[in-house]
């Protein structure tokens, strides 16, 4: 039924409708509020209209089409499907950043980097990440090297991923230095306020001593 | 059938007071139904405020 481009096409489609769906499940669990992009299903149904007008070409030949137009179309449907992907990595993006702020914001520096070493590398990437989400989707069209972005792009985000998991595991020990910090800082201050008084009154006493008669 | 459907844009956003009049005689997705969903300017504002959100330095 299908020619052997259609074919290499619908395979191309359905790789990536498999990497796209578990992104899409992904991206709504992750949101704050659980809550659906728009955008990613709107991609879905134009994705779909394209392949359905392939399916309506072969069932009704009678009406004259181009000999690419099939091609053409699995074409613009796995456009539509990149397009929902890099939505839904946009989205994961965000929901991530705003659990790391959330999980992170309350302690200081010194401490996220005395439990968690790699915070300043896997910030950085957040930052960078953060600042390209819609720009890759702005690239409408379907560009030769889109599965390598895609590719690249995946990774990213699965280490933020495994840098939030890491991060929310690492709480109890953030915890645990924040408090060995302030600890620390008390008896600091107690220490240095103690010496200050010792050393103020020895002072006198020395001062008071030389001056009596 | 070439036809392509409308964009969905801040021009052409979803109306979400429209969409819930007709949840009740929505069979579809549950999310949409309920309103568990960005509209495009919800999305865009999104984007700005957690763009703004600042990690700890």
């Amino acid at each position: 039924m299908f020619s052997d481009k259609e074919c290499e096409r619908l395979k191309e489609l359905a790789n990536l409708y498999v990497q796209a769906k578990m992104l899409i499940i992904y991206v709504e669990e992750a949101d704050p509020d659980a809550r659906s992009n728009i955008q990613i299903i709107k991609e879905l149904r134009d994705a779909f209209d394209h392949v359905m007008r392939v399916i309506v070409a072969h069932t009704e030949p009678s009406k004259a089409r181009d000999s690419d137009y099939g091609e053409k179309n699995l074409h613009k449907a796995i456009g539509h499907l990149y397009r929902a992907t890099f939505d839904a990595l946009d989205g994961t993006t965000l929901s991530l950043r705003e659990k790391i702020v959330d999980l992170l914001s309350p302690y200081s520096t010194s401490v996220i980097l005395e439990v968690i070493p790699e915070y300043w590398d896997s910030r950085v990437k957040l930052e960078e990440l953060t600042s390209k989400v819609a720009e890759n989707r702005a690239k409408k069209d379907v560009g030769d090297n889109v599965g390598e972005v895609l590719d690249t792009y995946m990774e990213d985000v699965e280490n933020l991923k495994a840098f939030y998991n890491r991060a929310l595991n690492s709480m109890s020990a953030i915890e645990e230095c924040t408090a060995n910090q302030k600890r620390d800082k008390f008896w600091h201050w107690t220490t240095t306020f103690l010496i200050s008084v010792l050393s103020a009154a020895i002072s006198a006493g020395i001062a008071w001593f030389l001056s009596s008669p | 059938m070439d036809l392509d459907f409308q964009d969905i844009d801040e021009e052409h956003d979803v109306d979400r007071e429209k969409a819930s009049l007709y949840a009740s005689r929505n069979r579809g997705s549950v999310r949409i139904n309920t309103g568990r969903y960005y509209t495009a300017k919800e999305y865009r504002d999104r984007v700005r405020h957690v763009k703004n959100l600042r990690l700890p330095k």
